[in-house]
């Protein structure tokens, strides 16, 4: 029972990190028609984020310094977003080849400028709480479930947001139908601005979360960005619902997979998952949802 | 049976060379001339560069073909290209058979990954940006595969000491061991791969992709299997990838997790870009120019060239959306209308 | 209509977007040969029926018959591929090859798969008028060009059925002429639908008419009786 207990909670901390990274490539995606290639570096943004503030040993305590930077790395992310907003994908509207092109080169030089700016050697970062701690009779690290705490209370806000708040409404108007939603007087521009930095800062926030658990190094943000896309494809384009339920999906398939195989092979079978689905769904598992693209035309 | 032959008649069919064409197949003559005679001229080093090079611009026609002609872009072309070297080292040094075989499983192996992958996405629909990031993470697990998979592959080291390519034709032995052998030997198949690919290309088959590819609705309707022509473009411009791959695994006597990196992908697709996607001469040309450049750069400083990578990508897409190819087409078609506007 | 003359027969067919049904229990047939003008206010339903029709878009319900076989289900190039070949609203062309390219492509379609070689591109060139723009890019093309490269371009499958999608849209008073002289010329050789909004068009096509009015058929038959259809006026005025 505790075997089964501990499997459990693995694989909700993995969910817990690629729904906050999918959120914003789903629904940008959305929004925008936009994959934005340079999305898994706001991730290691975040952790870089961490990891400088936990440097400024004198001015605060690696502890508090955590909840600093918890704090701090949505609106770093969300910045960088802006910058990328502004700098790239405004200029190439209605290009989305392009767009994706020019968010490779931008992921590229953002890696490499990290690398440069901080080394190529890990940074240290260190968790705000340790030990274990008794979950149903089980006995389970205590930061994995801070992650999965504060990782459910966002996403659940985001959710909220999406569900219940007048932005929230506009939001899934303009990933309905752009067109309509601009007739009806909704600013689709500012809200798309809005949109890229919330899902920025969403994805900084999953890059504080993971960073004590992974190897902060620059090419931390690309790991997650491929699994985040195959939570998009399966979840559904621009469905905030889908993107959780997909995370559930690959964050599952991968924790219980990588029990017996290893982690690589676990995630190429859990691309061979996706393509299949893809196959079998192409709008995603949350029928009805999804807008329609022309990227998906009638085979 | 017939009915085949009828139809690659027809699909192949030579028209006349045009006006452009021409100058296309000046250019190409002129480069493989200087190509031919580079040997008198060049350190050992820079010949194995070059070689290098040339192996490396089959990949982009392999690339130029499938994103050029047929319009579908893939962010992860190197998979095939890693395939395919990692077919041959697998086959020559885990499996102890010939380089001939090496070649044939690389292909094999390329192949059956694109067809069956390909299947999947094209005929469910899945098309454009959607496609080309799937290629992307086909390619980023496949990376991670190759550096834990040591037993099979070597891990982070790769494999090492494949054997040079040897075989007899006509009575006469050739091999790949020697650096003058190794350099001819890959300018001739990339020589003969561009011509069968321009030759291919350039008739009714060519104008099919084109269709297919700017205005797949409108192709559909005229009773085109869509889903089927880029299924096969797809699963040739692997198999295309993967020779190149082959090729270069013997040759260079080493593989490594590198070859189905990001930035193999990254660089092939700046070649066709500058190049000028759909010329299939021009990203040839950029290859072995950029590859030049990119060795003379790393020698200064190895982080920088990923720099510039990424700082070129967004230069190409902001400034040059058609190529340096295009700004040759630019010269006949200018001809043109002053003729027309006198006439 | 004996069976055998039924070219073309849709039987109960519906299509629901979301909660509207664009079109809902819609059957008819077309014989061989045979004109048909569809017409129907906005958003009556008529591009679906086309859609439906050319196996661009799967009904949710009804039967499609070509020929006593059905069809329901297959995909769009198999449907062109069996000679019922649409050409679409708008002018929907292939912007970088000429016109004489994009004809050529057009025969290669169902040639390749039928193996009987394409009609002579010139000959198709001299019906559609566009002799003298054979080496202009699509791109390069008026509207009206465009028009007649895409009926053009639908002559080069050789259907057998022709849907043709407001193709008079965007045209001069001579073009649609023109484009209704054609229309006549073709009935003799294949059936053909037209959807229209153009009613001077219509009148002078003088065919057997359709009318279409929320996803539903409400008219059927000659163009006099038709527009003199109480339902019909209702239907176009907005009291229906």
């Amino acid at each position: 029972m505790s075997g089964t207990v501990v499997v459990l909670l693995n694989a909700l901390t993995l969910i817990s990190i690629l729904a906050l990274v999918a959120i914003g490539l789903a629904v940008i995606f959305g929004m925008m028609d936009v994959m934005n290639l340079a999305h898994g570096e706001f991730v290691t943004i975040g952790a870089y984020t961490l990891a400088f503030v936990q440097t400024l040993r004198e001015a605060v305590a690696p502890g508090a310094g955590y909840w600093l930077a918890l704090v701090l790395a949505p609106f770093v992310g969300a910045a960088f977003g802006l910058l990328i907003e502004w700098l790239v994908i405004r200029r190439l509207y209605h290009r989305p080849l392009d767009t994706i092109l020019a968010t490779f080169g931008v992921s590229l030089i953002l890696q490499k400028a990290i690398e440069l700016t901080f080394g190529a050697l890990p940074q240290i970062v260190v968790a705000p709480v340790d030990g274990m701690v008794g979950v149903l009779g089980a006995e389970y690290p205590a930061y994995r479930i801070l992650i999965i705490v504060v990782a459910a209370a966002v996403i659940g806000g985001t959710l909220a947001v999406f569900r219940y708040t007048r932005f929230g409404v506009d939001l899934r108007a303009v990933i309905q139908n752009r067109a309509v939603a601009e007739a009806l007087g909704i600013d689709s521009k500012r809200l798309t601005r809005i949109a890229f930095a919330g899902g920025a800062g969403l994805a900084s926030l999953a890059g504080v979360l993971v960073a004590p658990l992974a190897s902060v190094e620059a090419h931390l943000g690309v790991f997650y960005m491929g699994k985040a896309f195959f939570v998009v494809i399966i979840g559904g384009i621009g469905s905030v619902i889908g993107s959780v339920a997909g995370s559930a999906l690959v964050g599952s398939a991968e924790t219980l997979l990588s029990y017996r195989l290893d982690p690589s092979l676990a995630s190429a079978l859990v691309l061979a998952l996706a393509i299949v689905l893809v196959r079998l769904r192409p709008r995603g598992l949350i029928p009805g949802y999804s807008s329609a693209h022309e990227l998906l035309g009638k085979a | 049976m017939s009915r085949l032959f009828t139809a690659c008649r027809l699909l192949f069919a030579q028209p006349r060379l045009g006006g452009r064409e021409k100058l296309g197949v000046l250019v190409a003559l002129v480069t493989l001339a200087l190509l031919i005679v580079t040997p008198f001229a060049a350190s050992e080093y820079r010949l194995a560069q070059l070689r290098d090079a040339l192996l490396l611009a089959l990949l982009a026609i392999s690339l130029d073909y499938l994103w050029g002609r047929a319009h579908t872009l893939v962010l992860g072309h190197a998979l095939f290209f890693g395939l395919g070297a990692y077919g041959m080292a697998i086959a020559t040094m885990k499996l102890g058979l010939s380089t001939g075989a090496g070649i044939v499983l690389g292909i094999a192996l390329a192949s059956a990954l694109a067809t069956i992958s390909g299947y999947f996405l094209l005929f469910a629909g899945v098309r454009l940006h959607f496609f080309a990031v799937m290629t992307m993470a086909m390619s980023l697990i496949a990376n991670q595969v190759a550096v834990s998979w040591s037993s099979v592959t070597g891990g982070d080291v790769g494999i090492l000491g494949i054997p040079p390519i040897e075989f007899t034709l006509l009575g006469l032995r050739y091999s790949t061991a020697g650096d003058l052998e190794s350099y001819y030997g890959a300018l001739a198949v990339a020589t003969m791969v561009l011509a069968v690919m321009w030759a291919a290309c350039r008739g009714p088959y060519g104008k099919i992709l084109e269709a297919v590819g700017t205005n797949e609705n409108r192709a559909r309707s005229l009773g085109f299997n869509t889903s089927l022509h880029l299924l096969l473009a797809f699963a040739l411009a692997a198999a295309l990838a993967a020779l190149a791959g082959a090729l270069f695994a013997s040759a260079s006597g080493v593989v490594a997790p590198d070859l189905l990196g990001v930035i193999v992908s990254t660089e092939v697709l700046i070649w066709v870009a500058i190049g000028g996607r759909g010329s299939l001469i021009g990203p040839v040309i950029a290859t072995l120019i950029v590859t030049q450049a990119s060795h003379s750069i790393s020698s200064f400083s190895t982080s920088l060239w990923p720099l510039i990578l990424g700082a070129l990508f967004l230069l190409v897409v902001f400034a040059l959306p058609d190529g340096l190819a295009s700004l040759l087409r630019k010269v006949p078609e200018f001809l043109a209308r002053r003729r027309g506007s006198a006439s | 209509m004996s069976a055998r003359a039924r070219l073309f027969e849709i039987d109960g067919a519906a299509k629901r977007f979301g909660g509207i049904a664009a079109i809902d229990g819609v059957s008819f047939s077309v014989a061989e040969n045979e004109l048909v003008c569809v017409i129907g206010p906005n958003g009556a339903g008529k591009s679906t029926l086309l859609n439906v029709m050319s196996g661009t878009l799967p009904p949710d319900a009804g039967t499609l018959r070509f020929r006593g076989e059905s069809i329901l289900g297959q995909p769009p190039h198999a449907f062109a591929r069996r000679g019922i070949v649409r050409k679409f609203q708008g002018a929907n062309v292939f912007p970088w090859m000429t016109v004489r390219e994009s004809l050529e492509v057009a025969g290669l379609g169902v040639a390749l798969a039928s193996g009987r070689p394409p009609p002579a591109v010139d000959t198709v060139l001299a019906t559609i008028k566009l002799g003298h723009q054979a080496n202009r890019m699509g791109s390069m093309c008026s509207h009206g060009q465009r028009q007649w490269l895409e009926v053009g371009m639908t002559l080069m499958s050789r259907p057998r059925l022709l849907l043709l999608d407001e193709p008079t849209a965007g045209m001069t008073a001579i073009g649609t002429a023109e484009m209704a002289e054609l229309v006549l010329a073709l009935a003799g050789e294949m059936a053909v639908v037209v959807i229209e909004h153009d009613m001077s068009f219509v009148r002078r096509l003088a065919c057997r008419t359709v009318v279409m009015h929320q996803g539903r058929l409400i008219a059927d038959g000659s163009f006099e009786t038709v527009s003199q259809d109480p339902r019909v006026r209702d239907a176009y005025l907005g009291r229906a």
